[in-house]
Formats: structure tokens, sequence, C-alpha cells
């Protein structure tokens, strides 16, 4: 007998469907099923929080004069489920007192990081701890999480403890205006262990030679322009998750470009930007391998590294 | 050997298999499959939650993967195959298992999903799926409502004439003894069969015999749909296949595998209903990382009957005789590596420790290796040519030729398409192209539909058809009062066909990304290019013969005409238009 439906149940099938059913009644933790709200409410719900400055606390979005009643904090959350699962809203604050909005935090805690490691070399729990602070207030596990990974990715490096302590600090990498004293002070340090000095001039003469090497990455011309590239990845990296078929799934550059939001940003900074996002390791590109046999027209489609490398979707890695 | 060498790479190893020499998982149903779970674990998971669903009565749904070359799309089908059969002998419940390369057009899906739809259901991993189900359900065929599906089955399941049962199965030709035989019925000159159509019928019929039990069929490199580089007719036809399955059946579980840099062409399908019903879920197939190559170095060489010994001595280090600090370069620039990349290096790697490596041949050139690539697909293109018929053969892979020299094809046009196959653009004007499979009945029905419906002031027309089957005499009355209309006819010789069939698989196969000379990738230009300079005669006079018809400038009333261009001397005796056969049969001008 062929097990399967709905004709002729075998009764190891008609088991399964039993034990089914069964389990899911008599689970321990029960779920009750969310009351029907008409799909206008969750849109309120939804365009609240992305006109919002800030996270939008879960029993203010319950609370919302559009709405024409107070639905309770459970329910928002039941409403929202889809979107959070697909990356359209992110989940701030803790479970205690949750709240919701359109930026992820991980990307915020991500720039503040990569901001203070910038400009200040400090311990990890001292990284971690002005991360959370500043506003809106992040999560300490999503710091730390977020911060793992940039050290994971070398976007952070640790560098030897200061004067007088044992634990090893962070840097942004990426900064010579703050590597450049940080590695001085070092080498001069390990000079002087061995009674050699170095004058001032040696030590940035050997940085110096070191920064010549070639790179394959195209060097970004000035701060403005790293500044707009890193915005230009955010928006493709929110477009992504929001356009993606389900999450970490790959979304052409043809679709994302579609988006009005990407419509207007110059190819040279979308491919910086897209590049961007594979380089610090939050998305991958998928390359296209004969992009040599296509017309320009459709090449001018795709992603390029100008070094004659053709990506032509993207997903979250 | 430089004195910074590490010691690993002084390791020698007794000549043996290499374990790591098959990275490309040809098809599901070829041999051993090793095999990582962790690896595609959540597309697996997908298919695997959409399969239960199925089996608690939901109805079926259509998945579809990405995943950059290599990044083990076929390998995930071979788990799944081996994952069903598991699951039937375990008692987890039944299912049917269909594999489709779709290596096929716009024009020929239906025909191409029947035959694999047959030839799988023909096969299985302990005897055929289709004897399975008849021993699970013997009441199956009450549910068939196509006459000649319902006896062919009823013919297979009593092992009656099981040859010509499985042969019209999967849409082979067959002789009119042979049709009596299984208690078909020859045409009628009234009846005009589309083959298209007819294996639209056959199909819904052998799924709907199958029905309730889940039937998963896997369309694999959907890229292979086109027949030249850009075209997307194939795409289009496998959306309305795709919609068309899923409306009129709710068994099915259609999963559909393509490599990323087509995706865009799913992005561009201009019909929503038949891209939603296809893109119902959609997974990604990612790269691996560091842990998860170990687990899939480290299982590959244990796997090595031979490597067990000495692999015993060396108990503590997973990798041996590997070295994974020798790896981890492939990892430098995302920190996650495809599969098959891995596999490769590590397929290198271990050659180069064989002890006998002094031996190996020297590396192949690029030449060198497609000749030998296009031998062998040219012993299998002959087989399939053989079985599947002019028809088509001609729709699979003409494009390619014509493409190639220069013409533009033609749209769709519901008129043209009553009496032609495809239509061609060239520098003297529009040619249409009919393929003729089959001969009787058949043949003088359609030579019947083209005599209606075309008008020689619309455009030139061309049929091609075996020149082994001889018309009837009322085709060949056809035939003739065609020709003096201004048709011409061709006899593409079945070298030809074969040739064209090799060819296309060569392309699709560098198009998936799949085609390796070495570690280093033969892309689909290289394998264009090469072909079109190593053209075989057969084809090139069929070429030749095709094209005439679009450089003619003037209508040639002479009976014989001596033509420079063509690499030796040839006569084309318009009159009876035997453009493609060899002149060494006729009289030498």
């Amino acid at each position: 007998m062929d097990a399967r439906y709905p004709n002729g149940k075998s009764d190891k099938a008609r088991a399964e469907w039993f034990n089914l059913f069964f389990q899911t009644a008599m689970s321990s933790r029960k779920v009750r099923a969310l009351p029907v709200y008409p799909p206008e409410m969750r849109d309120s719900i939804l365009k609240a929080i992305a006109e919002a400055p800030g996270p939008v606390p879960v029993k203010d979005l319950g609370t919302l004069s559009e709405l024409g009643r107070k639905v309770p904090g459970t329910h928002v959350q039941g409403l929202l489920a889809d979107d959070l699962n697909s990356g359209k809203v992110f989940q701030w604050g803790d479970s205690n007192k949750p709240a919701f909005w359109s930026r992820n935090p991980k990307i915020e805690a991500r720039q503040r990081i990569l901001k203070i490691a910038a400009e200040r070399v400090l311990t990890p729990g001292k990284l971690s701890a002005e991360a959370v602070g500043g506003k809106p207030k992040l999560n300490l596990n999503v710091v730390r999480a977020v911060q793992k990974e940039l050290i994971g990715s070398g976007l952070l490096r640790e560098v030897p403890a200061a004067p007088r302590s044992t634990t090893e600090r962070l840097i942004n990498a990426d900064h010579p205006e703050i590597l450049e004293p940080e590695i001085a002070r070092l080498t001069e340090a390990l000079f002087a262990k061995y009674g050699v000095i170095r004058s001032p001039e040696r030590i940035r003469a050997l940085l110096a030679a070191d920064a010549t090497q070639p790179t394959h990455e195209p060097a970004l011309a000035r701060a403005d322009d790293e500044e707009i590239i890193r915005d230009a990845a955010e928006k493709i990296f929110a477009a992504m998750n929001r356009v993606a078929f389900a999450p970490g799934t790959t979304v052409t550059f043809y679709r994302l470009r579609q988006q009005g939001e990407l419509a207007d940003i110059p190819k040279p900074i979308f491919d910086r930007a897209a590049l961007l996002l594979q380089k610090e390791r939050r998305a991958l590109l998928s390359i296209h391998d004969h992009a040599a046999a296509l017309s320009p027209e459709e090449r001018e489609g795709f992603v390029t590294d100008g070094l004659g490398k053709y990506y032509v979707s993207i997903y979250a890695r | 050997m430089s004195p910074s060498t590490p010691d690993r790479a002084k390791t020698h190893i007794p000549f043996q298999p290499n374990p790591f020499g098959s990275a490309a998982f040809e098809s599901p149903w070829a041999g051993e499959l090793t095999d990582v779970p962790a690896i595609n674990d959540k597309p697996f998971r997908l298919i695997l939650t959409a399969l239960r669903q199925m089996r608690a009565g939901a109805k079926g749904t259509s998945i579809v993967l990405t995943g950059d070359p290599g990044s083990g799309k076929t390998h995930l089908l071979g788990r799944l195959s081996r994952r069903l059969w598991q699951d039937e002998r375990e008692g987890n419940g039944s299912s049917f298992y269909v594999y489709v390369r779709c290596n096929a057009s716009a024009g020929t899906l239906w025909r191409h999903l029947r035959h694999a739809l047959a030839s799988d259901l023909l096969r299985g991993p302990e005897g055929s799926q289709l004897r399975a189900a008849f021993q699970s359900d013997s009441k199956r065929l009450g549910n068939v409502n196509h006459g000649g599906v319902r006896l062919v089955l009823e013919c297979l399941r009593d092992g009656r004439h099981f040859h010509a049962a499985a042969a019209w199965l999967r849409g082979e030709l067959l002789g009119d003894a042979d049709l009596a035989a299984l208690g078909l019925g020859i045409d009628k000159e009234d009846e005009d069969h589309s083959r298209e159509r007819d294996a639209k019928l056959v199909v819904d019929a052998i799924l709907s015999f199958l029905a309730p039990t889940p039937v998963v069929l896997c369309f694999d490199q959907l890229e292979a749909l086109e027949t030249y580089r850009g075209e997307t007719a194939g795409y289009h036809a496998m959306a309305q296949l795709i919609s068309t399955l899923n409306d009129g059946h709710n068994h099915l579980l259609l999963i559909s595998c393509v490599v990323s840099a087509f995706e865009k062409r799913l992005d561009e399908l201009s019909n929503g209903a038949d891209k939603d019903r296809w893109l119902r879920h959609k997974d990604t197939l990612r790269p691996i990382d560091l842990e998860q190559a170990a687990q899939l170095v480290r299982t590959r060489l244990d796997n090595a009957s031979q490597l067990k010994a000495l692999r015993l001595a060396h108990s503590g280090d997973p990798w041996w005789p590997l070295d994974a600090a020798l790896l981890q370069p492939l990892f430098a620039e995302t920190g996650l590596c495809l599969p098959r990349t891995l596999i490769r290096a590590c397929e290198q790697r271990f050659a180069e420790l064989l002890i006998d490596e002094g031996r190996l041949p020297p590396p192949k050139s690029l030449e060198a290796f497609l000749r030998d690539e296009y031998a062998k697909n040219l012993l299998e293109a002959r087989r399939t040519v053989a079985r599947q018929g002019i028809g088509k053969t001609l729709s699979d892979c003409l494009p390619w030729l014509l493409q190639n020299s220069g013409l533009i094809p033609l749209g769709q046009d519901e008129e043209r398409s009553r009496y032609a196959h495809q239509a061609w653009r060239g520098a003297g004007g529009d040619l249409a192209l009919a393929f003729c499979d089959g001969g009787g009945v058949a043949l003088t029905n359609q030579l019947k539909r083209i005599d209606s419906h075309w008008t020689p002031q619309t455009m030139k027309l061309t049929i091609l058809r075996d020149a082994g089957i001889k018309p009837g005499e009322k085709g060949a009355l056809l035939l003739e009062r065609l020709k003096q209309r201004g048709a011409r006819e061709v006899h593409p010789l079945p070298e030809a066909l074969a040739a064209l069939r090799a060819i296309r698989n060569l392309t699709s196969t560098a198009r998936s990304g799949e085609l390796f000379l070495g570690d280093q990738k033969v892309d689909e230009l290289a394998v264009t290019d090469w072909a079109l300079a190593n053209l075989p005669l057969q084809v090139t006079e069929l070429r030749f013969a095709l094209l005439i018809r679009l450089l003619e400038v003037q209508p040639y009333d002479s009976a014989v005409v001596n033509y420079h261009t063509f690499p030796k001397l040839r006569i084309i005796d318009w009159n009876h238009s035997l453009d493609a056969i060899p002149i060494r049969s006729l009289k030498r001008f």
C-alpha cells in the first residue's frame, strides 16, 4: 500500500499524520493563533517604522492612532514576524522591551565600532562599551558579535597592550592617521629593546614604503568618496535584503538597479559599493565567467572590479 | 625541491585512483556519491520540507536553485535521489525521481521531458521505478485516459514487446509493425499531429498514472536551453511548461537549477503568472568555509580504499597526505571557496604525490582537448540522434549553426508556425525551415499542412527531411508540387546531425562551467570558436545548402551549378534539390 494522501491512506501514513497533529495540539508551549487583522494595520505599522528617526518601542506601535484600536505588543510582533525574517524591519532593544526600526542594528554597530577604532586604540571591552552607549542604544550582545566578525574579517586588527596593561587592543587598520603613530610607537619600542634607535623619519619612510606596495583594490581618492561609497553600500545591502526571494538568496544587479533608491547611483560608485560589501564579508558576489563574450551593453549591467572580473548577482553571507 | 618546501610536500604515495578525480558530478544516476550533508544543507532542507508537505497532502510546488558553477547543484540533486531511495527502503514514503538535463529548445521541451520521464521511470535503484509503481498500486492504470499510454503501460507491466513499448513511451519513432504489435493505430490520413502536442499529452497521462505519489522532476542546467548564446525563447517555454505542470497536477515537486550568471534571464521573463508559478521558492547554493572544506576533503580521503592503511599511520592528521596550509590560499579572498575549486586543487595536489608522477601524460593543448571531448560527445550523439530523429535534433542544434553563420532568427509568428519550425533572415531575404520526421501518413499530413499554409511570396522555404525515408505516393506528389512552387528539399546526413548534437552538448557543458582542461575552465566562446573552425564536412555541406538560399541573388534555371567557394568541386542539381548529399554519388561535372 502506498503511503500517500488524500486517497487510500495507509496505516503508517495515518499514524504519521496523527502524530503530527497530536504533537502540535499537545505541545507544552501552546502557540496561539494571531487574530485576523486587516492588512492595512500592518501597513500602517510598517509606515510608522520606516518614517521613524529611531527605533520605535513595540508599545508605541500598538497605540498608533492610525490603527483605530489598541493592539497588544505580542500581536504587533506577530504581524511583523514575516517582515522581520525577510529583513524589512529589524528588532532593537532587548527581548523585554523590543523596539523596531528599518535600520539594521548590526550595520549601526559596525559603523560605530569602525569609527571609534579609527580614532582611538581601545581594548575590546572599552570599544564595545563605547559603541553600545551611542544613540540609539545598541544591544551589547549584538555589538560583541559584530566586533568579533570585524576581527575575523581583518577590518579590526589586534595590537599589543598599552604600557602597564596586559590586554590587547583593537585598531581600524584602514586608517593610516591612527595606524602610523601606533606602528611607529611599537617599532620604536622594539628597536629600543635591542639598543637600536631609529629616527622618526626612518620609521615613516619604512611605513611609506609599505604603503606603496601595489594593491588590487581601487584606491579611494578622497574621504568624501569613501562616505558616498559606504552610503551606497548600505543602500544596496538594504535593497538586497528587501527584494531577495528569501534571506541569503541571490539578487541580480539587473533587478537591484530597478530599485528606486539605487537607480541614480553612478555606475563606478555602485560597483565599488558592491565590491565593498564583499570585501567586508557582508555579501558575496556571483561571478559571470564568460562576460567577455557578451556585448558591452550587457556587460554594463554587471558589476566589475575593473580588472576583468564581472559579477552578475549578490547575496547576503 | 627547494629546502623551504614543507616536509609534507616530500610525501609520496603508491599509485592509486585519485579520490578527487571526479570534481563534476555528471548525473544523479551515475555511480557512488561521496557526500558531506553539511554542505548546502539549507537548500536541501527546503526541498525535503516541500516533499514532506506533499506527503502530508499539500499541493506540489516549484523550487529554483541558483549557484555558481561548481557550487554543487547537480550533486544536490544526486543527494536528493539517494534520500528518496532511502525513504522508500525505510518505508518513509514513496516517490518517483526524474532528472532532466535541459539541453533542449523552446520547440522541443515537451518531447525532451517525455524522453527523460520515460527513461527514468524505466530505471531505478532496484529495478525500474515503473515496476515499483505497478507493485505499489495495481489500480493506477485507471487514472490514465490516454489510450496509447494505457496500452503501452499494459505491455510494460506484462513484459510484452518491452523494447518497442519503452521506445514509444520515450517518444521514439516506430515502424508500423511495432505500432501494430503494441496495439496502437497508425495515423489516419485526416489526422495531423504535432509531435510536441503529442508529447505533452503523453507526459500528462504518465503523470496522471503516477498520481498521487509525489513525482520529483529535477530540471538541471536551465542555461542549456539557449540554443545559441543569448537566446531567451527556451526560458519562456520552460516557464510555460512549469506553469502547465503546476496547474495540471498536484503531486509534482519541480526543482530547477540554474547557474547564477543566467538568473537574469528569469528576471526578464515577461509573463508574470508563469514566472510566479516557477519561482514559488528559491534558494542559493553557497561556497563552503574552511570547516566544511575539511569535512569534504576528509570524507573523500576516508573513502579511498587503497589509502586506508597509510592514513591509519597518520591518524592524528585528518588531511594526510594533503596539507591544509597549501589549500588555505583558496579561501584568502572571501573566506569561502566553491566545492569544485577545492576538489580540483586537491586532485592536482594528490596527483603530485603519486609515486609514478613522472609517467603522467604531458598536458594537452586546448585544441587536442576539445578534439577529444568532441569525439567523446560524438559517440553518444550518434546514438541519441538515431533515437530522437531529425526534427528534435535540428530544432535543438541548428540555431547554433545558423546564428553563428550570420543569420538572424525571426520571432514567433502564428501563421508561419503552421508550416515551419524556424525562420531566419539573411542578406538575401527570409527563409523558413520545416523539419519532417517520419514517413508515411505522418509525412503526407505534414506536407499537406505546409502546402496549404505556405505562400512563396512571404518567404523562401526549405524542407529538411531524412533521405532514407521515402514518401508515399501522395506525399511524393505533394513534395513535387511544393518544389514546383519554389520550396527546396535538403537531406541532412545522419553524421551532420550527430556532429551538431555533439557540438551542442559541448557548448552547453562549457556554458554551465563544467568543462575543464586541467584546472583551467574552458568557456563557451573557446568551444564555439574551435567548433566553427573545425566544422565536419557534413555540417559544412548542410550549412552551405541552407545558406545558399539566402545568398542567391537571381534564380538559377540551369540544371547544374559549380560552386567555387566550396572545399571541393561539387554539383547541385536544382531540379531535384539534393543539396546536402555528397557529390560522390552524383556524376562529376
